[in-house]
């Protein structure tokens, strides 16, 4: 059985999942992509656009989810903590 | 005049550096290791980062008595007309003390907290007692040192275990690391046995801090590495 994603898990689900969109994408596939419930999605993408980690972009009526600067160095910290936590065996 | 030196002459000074290398090696780990706690808020960082500051604290109280034995005092009294120029380690005595209580107290403290981190069944009771272990080790060291070379010893030999096992689940990716540290605790664990057998042979604790640097030397190229990938991502 997977094991239960942290929040810190999640929040790097999301970014990953846009990033590998190019850096952006619409919001019903981030739900898809980084496998949450619309409202736990919700919950976390007001979050990171108040951390200013992802922002909100309309094109003609679309509306589309883009990562920021903030969110590119969210997701190297985090595959640095990755590597520390493999590295000494966490 | 006092000696409280267990080396041979011509490694006085070289223990000194080793100290220092430790202490740097094991504060930059806990630098990184607190700067990952900051970002995720996990409090296993947290207790890393305590850990691997209390090992430095450990060389830091390690260098204060080898520095103080190793180096004597000038000092001048005049008695009348008569001024006399002496050598002595007076008052120094308090802070060789200090510097073998805390040494050996914050060395085993620190490997204590490193086991704790990684055993699975963590429990406060478990800590309690581990902590009234290195307590004893430190207290009956003053009077033979044995007990906190075998208590170290004990920590080391856990680690290695854990990092041993860890070896042979691990995938490939993950094995060069373990590896490195299993061999950084099986390097610190054989040191320590050395240390045990200074009594009868000064050279031996040539040796055991030879195979102390090397274990630790050990630890920086995993965090050579480390930093190597970090810097990739």
């Amino acid at each position: 059985m997977a094991q239960r994603r942290s929040r810190i898990d999640i929040i790097n689900d999301i970014l990953e999942a846009i990033q590998r969109k190019g850096g952006k994408i619409k919001p019903t596939h981030l739900m898809y992509k980084a496998n949450l419930s619309h409202k736990l999605m919700t919950s976390y993408l007001e979050e990171l656009m108040d951390k200013a980690l992802v922002e909100e972009l309309m094109e003609k009526t679309n509306k589309y989810l883009i990562i920021t600067d903030d969110g590119y160095k969210f997701l190297q910290k985090f595959k640095q903590m990755r590597e520390f936590q493999e590295s000494f065996g966490f | 005049m006092l000696t409280f030196v267990f080396s041979p002459r011509w490694f006085y000074g070289v223990d000194v550096i080793s100290s220092i290398i430790a202490l740097v090696i094991t504060f930059m780990i806990a630098g990184f290791s607190y700067k990952i706690y900051r970002f995720c808020k996990d409090k296993k960082y947290k207790y890393l980062t305590l850990s691997f500051i209390t090992l430095s604290a450990s060389f830091f109280f390690k260098l204060l008595t080898n520095i103080t034995v190793y180096y004597d005092v000038q000092k001048l009294s005049k008695l009348g007309t008569l001024i006399l120029e002496y050598t002595t380690l007076e008052g120094s005595d308090l802070l060789i003390s200090i510097g073998f209580i805390g040494h050996r107290f914050l060395f085993l403290a620190g490997f204590m907290g490193l086991f704790y981190l990684l055993y699975k069944h963590r429990d406060r009771k478990l800590l309690i007692v581990m902590t009234w272990l290195i307590l004893l080790a430190t207290w009956f060291s003053l009077r033979n040192y044995f007990f906190f070379h075998a208590t170290a010893i004990l920590f080391m030999a856990l680690l290695f275990w854990y990092y041993y096992n860890a070896c042979k689940d691990a995938k490939n990716k993950k094995k060069k690391s373990l590896r490195y540290l299993m061999f950084t605790f099986w390097f610190l664990g054989i040191s320590q046995l050395s240390f045990v057998f200074v009594f009868f042979n000064l050279h031996m604790y040539a040796i055991a801090e030879s195979l102390q640097l090397i274990g630790f030397l050990l630890l920086l190229i995993n965090l050579i590495t480390l930093f190597g990938k970090a810097k990739k991502c």
